[in-house]
């Protein structure tokens, strides 16, 4: 086996981040609880940005990790993650500004041009949407990753992806929705 | 065309050619059909010739410049136990019994080169490419030892190497610097046999040789003599020939691309996700349609 706790703890870290934003999501459409949707992306954003210093670290030459953003390549999941954790991490980012951005219009509407509310309600909308299909496969891309092999049990079954989806979700849903719904 | 799906690359280049070629990789094998390969080269081996003198695991770590491993007495003549990133070549050793008495085989382990490369096909930046006689080549300044091609190789191959940081194995004595192909040499380990158990040439006569050696082994009584390599992964760039089924040699009766049915895995990925998010949507609407039933039901019986 190749990789080793590293990686472990990555799958762990970014099942947990992914959840979160994913449970997160629900919880905030259903009920309109906002703050424990925000909770979520300011969790998971160290989350994944944690990860991927893991999984920086566990390359066997870590200061080579940027041949991996000057490369695309559909069929090896690991470049997709790649593409995958900077999308999600840069639309989590961005959804971080876009919630200060709205929190001042809210509170000094008489600073900004009229109609810029709705318009800035309408950028944290899409990047709430995106950053859910994007939470998805950061889940389950790993899922892919690992089932994507030669190991016997792994490349036998496409049922890989399941749990790794099923299990964050379950351990983030405990916590969250508990009293909610 | 096979080969021109994994990206090939002229083995030597200019200097100021190698970084553009290096990012230009994906580009190139995305419009593959612009290359067109030269013959195909192989590697066969006889099962039936080799002796397990080792004299091959020795060529390839003299030419590759490697060093001796320290081992451990694990009672039997084979050593190293593994294939590592310093050993690209070993002769496995079998121990078994055939009409009642002991018989001792021998098989090669090294890298396969195969036509359709799972290796190279999971590898994030494009490092693992062939080169025009179809040999699988790990670029050792672009790989990043990501260990993907160590969990991909169905012939469990290529090793990390913790101390260069790169994945290494068998390059069939292409690698730059030791290239002997490009000298017009063949690869140590065929250079070093005694027995010509190991022979370098074009892929399409050695299997016509392979053939014609399996048949021999069949007509002297060898019924379950097999020519390893002819269509396994899109065809192998090393043959084997073995007077029984590849499984008593220790390989995989049929190998499997890694990347096969990837589109299923990515599937099952997505279809659970819509799944978890349609449950609860699904739960909360019918408790809604419950409740607006007691409701109505209520009301019917405060009336009456």
């Amino acid at each position: 086996m190749t990789w080793g706790l590293p990686i472990w703890i990555y799958l762990f870290v970014a099942g947990m981040a992914g959840g979160a934003y994913f449970v997160g999501f629900l919880a905030y459409r259903f009920t309109g609880n906002k703050q424990l949707f925000q909770l979520a992306v300011y969790l998971g954003f160290p989350l994944i940005a944690a990860g991927v210093i893991l999984l920086i670290l566990d390359l066997g030459s870590p200061l080579r990790f940027w041949h991996l953003l000057v490369q695309f390549r559909i069929g090896s999941p690991m470049s997709i993650g790649t593409w995958i954790l900077i999308g999600w991490s840069v639309v989590a980012f961005a959804m971080m500004v876009v919630w200060v951005i709205e929190g001042d219009v809210g509170r000094n509407p008489e600073l900004y041009p009229a109609g810029r509310g709705r318009r800035v309600r309408l950028v944290s909308r899409a990047l709430t949407w995106a950053g859910l299909i994007l939470s998805v496969f950061v889940m389950s891309y790993t899922g892919v990753l690992l089932a994507v092999s030669s190991r016997p049990l792994w490349a036998a079954t496409p049922l890989v992806p399941v749990p790794r989806l099923c299990l964050p979700l379950l351990k983030n849903c405990q916590p969250k929705l508990g009293g909610q719904l | 065309m096979l080969v021109c799906q994994l990206g090939t690359v002229p083995t030597s280049l200019p200097p100021m050619l190698v970084m553009p070629t290096r990012l230009s990789r994906g580009i190139r094998h995305y419009c593959a059909k612009i290359h067109v390969p030269k013959m195909d080269k192989a590697i066969l081996y006889d099962g039936t010739k080799c002796t397990a003198c080792r004299g091959c695991q020795v060529a390839c770590k003299s030419w590759n410049e490697h060093k001796a491993e320290e081992t451990e007495n694990r009672g039997t003549y084979e050593n190293p136990p593994e294939l590592s990133p310093e050993t690209w070549v070993k002769i496995r050793f079998m121990e078994t019994e055939r009409n009642n008495k002991f018989a001792w085989l021998f098989a090669r382990r090294a890298c396969m080169h195969c036509t359709n490369a799972s290796c190279a096909k999971v590898c994030p930046t494009f490092a693992i490419l062939k080169t025009d006689e179809g040999f699988v080549h790990i670029d050792q300044e672009w790989c990043i030892g990501c260990g993907y091609c160590v969990q991909a190789c169905p012939f469990n191959v290529p090793h990390k190497d913790e101390h260069i940081g790169t994945a290494r194995k068998c390059t069939a004595c292409t690698s730059v610097g030791l290239n002997r192909q490009a000298e017009g040499l063949e690869p140590a380990c065929v250079k070093t046999c005694p027995t010509d158990a190991l022979i370098c040439g074009d892929r399409d006569q050695l299997l016509a040789d392979g053939r014609n050696r399996v048949t021999e082994l069949k007509a002297k009584g060898y019924s379950n003599a097999y020519l390893y390599g002819e269509n396994e992964l899109g065809g192998l760039h090393v043959l084997y020939v073995l007077d029984d089924s590849p499984s008593v040699y220790g390989l995989p009766e049929s190998p499997q691309l890694a990347t096969s049915y990837q589109k299923s895995k990515w599937l099952a990925g997505i279809a659970t996700a819509g799944a978890l998010a349609a449950i609860p949507f699904y739960l909360l609407l019918k408790r809604k349609e419950q409740l607006a039933e007691q409701e109505l039901k209520r009301k019917g019986s405060d009336i009456k």
